[in-house]
């Protein structure tokens, strides 16, 4: 087991005047899996690509292992690997061309090494060379996990990995994340209550960009009910 | 694979750049040929000049002026694409979120997009290549013009590279970059002596300057604006990544 240490403090976030992340503090660490859910606006892309370092912290702070996402942010984005929402598609590149390409610009030593590893954890040997804009969705999907994988990352997010996948491609999602999670710390959002249950080991729920609740999987019983509770409490709030 | 490998495949690999190429190729091969018929048939005329024009005056100077406007449109579309197109297709993320350096950045996509700009000219070269080894031509004035030429395309490429980095849509980006040219150009246009003096607006245009490469001496003045202008427009782009990465 790694030891990873994850740490937001009173993270804020406006946008043209609205709050997006309302004071969200929260403790992270070793090997897991936690899914973010929440209503639509609810700030969950947000809160992740803040963890992400896509978007600058405006106040508060995020450390991963006492390195700052603002102040430290290339030694920050080393350590982790994002898997934005739509996939990142650079459409005259092949799949192997890209992932060389994302190789280069994350500095990565070693890269036909680590290019073949992603390839082989998603599957993606057979399209290699094949032209990324004609994948179907579910290798697009692959092919953006594989680009957040390739830095070997300590901490893993996915911003709605599941969107348009076949039951199929939902299992073998699964199943290649619980291989992750060995050595990585993953956090993930989703709309899926019942594929979080199966999934995750912690439960983080959002709302009008607060944090509502951060619980163990086991300790929160009925998921759905769960969920409806906070968000319709907060809803009446 | 490296950024400027990426840019270059993407430029290539494009359609519609090869048409362009074409296009660009054909006009310089029209122009060429018909500078060479006109140059020719006024060889009668000149004969009994004593200050005729030579073939450098005549022909290649002529011919490289020609060129700096049609790379106009040539820098504006290359490079109005090469950071608005991030936003088209979502990939800003590749940027920001890359390990490499703002300078290693642009100096990737700055070459990348040099080296595609210099095949548009390359017809052009060989035509004054060819010129070079069938007559004799007098090399300082041409060098100069070429060295002309190479800077003003830098001077243009830099600073609509940064145009770009601001707009999100790459037919705006391509127009926006097309309209602050032409602007330029026609800056240099304006009247040059009047009897007020001179128009000193003229000197802020690229193509003044470049016009001043057209002689028999190197004007330093102007090479210190192309090399200073240069470097203070790719600065400029430098400042534009660190507030996508680091403050939007």
């Amino acid at each position: 087991m790694s030891n990873i240490n994850l740490q937001l403090n009173s993270l804020n976030y406006l946008f043209r005047k609205q709050k997006i992340l309302d004071d969200v503090s929260l403790s992270l660490s070793s090997d897991q899996i936690v899914t973010l859910l929440g209503p639509n606006g609810a700030g969950k892309s947000t809160l992740l690509k803040s963890i992400a370092a896509v978007l600058y912290c405006q106040s508060g702070n995020i450390h991963l292992n006492n390195i700052n996402s603002n102040s430290q942010r290339l030694e920050y984005l080393a350590q982790i690997g994002y898997m934005p929402e739509v996939a990142l598609i650079i459409p005259e590149l092949s799949v192997y061309e890209q992932l060389r390409l994302i190789a280069n610009t994350r500095k990565i030593t070693s890269s036909e090494l680590c290019i073949n590893r992603v390839m082989e954890i998603c599957k993606l040997q057979n399209v290699g060379n094949t032209r990324t804009n004609q994948l179907s969705l579910g290798y697009r999907q692959r092919l953006n996990l594989a680009q957040a994988l390739l830095n070997g990352p300590k901490l893993l997010i996915l911003d709605e990995p599941l969107n348009g996948l076949d039951p199929h491609l939902i299992i073998e999602f699964r199943n290649t994340l619980k291989t992750l999670k060995k050595h990585t710390l993953i956090i993930m959002s989703t709309h899926y209550l019942a594929e979080a249950e199966i999934i995750s080991d912690r439960i983080l729920i959002m709302q009008n960009g607060k944090l509502l609740d951060n619980i163990e999987k086991s300790e929160c019983g009925d998921l759905e009910k769960m969920y409806l509770h906070h968000t319709e409490i907060s809803e009446v709030d | 694979m490296t950024l400027c490998q990426a840019e270059l495949k993407y430029y290539l690999r494009s359609p519609i750049m090869w048409l362009i190429l074409a296009f660009t190729a054909i006009i310089s091969a029209w122009s060429f040929l018909l500078s060479i018929d006109v140059f020719t048939t006024l060889q009668v005329k000149f004969a009994g000049m004593s200050d005729a024009p030579t073939i450098t005056q005549g022909i290649i100077i002529p011919m490289l002026l020609a060129q700096s406007k049609l790379i106009i449109a040539v820098v504006a579309i290359i490079a109005g694409l090469s950071f608005s197109r991030l936003s088209d297709n979502g990939s800003w993320f590749l940027i920001t979120n890359s390990q490499l350096s703002e300078w290693q950045i642009i100096y990737q996509k700055y070459s990348a997009l040099l080296l595609i700009t210099i095949i548009f000219i390359l017809p052009t070269i060989l035509a004054l290549g060819c010129l070079c080894l069938l007559t004799s031509v007098q090399f300082v004035p041409m060098a100069l013009s070429m060295l002309g030429l190479l800077l003003l395309i830098m001077w243009m490429a830099a600073l609509t590279m940064w145009i770009s980095s601001f707009v999100n849509n790459s037919g705006f980006s391509i127009l926006l970059c097309l309209f602050v040219l032409l602007f330029l150009w026609v800056l240099s246009q304006s009247s040059v002596e009047s009897e007020w003096g001179k128009n000193w607006l003229q000197v802020l245009s690229p193509f003044y300057h470049f016009n001043r490469f057209n002689s028999d001496y190197l004007s330093f003045s102007s090479l210190f604006y192309f090399v200073f202008g240069t470097v203070i427009n790719l600065y400029l782009i430098k400042i534009r990544l660190i507030q996508k990465r680091y403050l939007l």
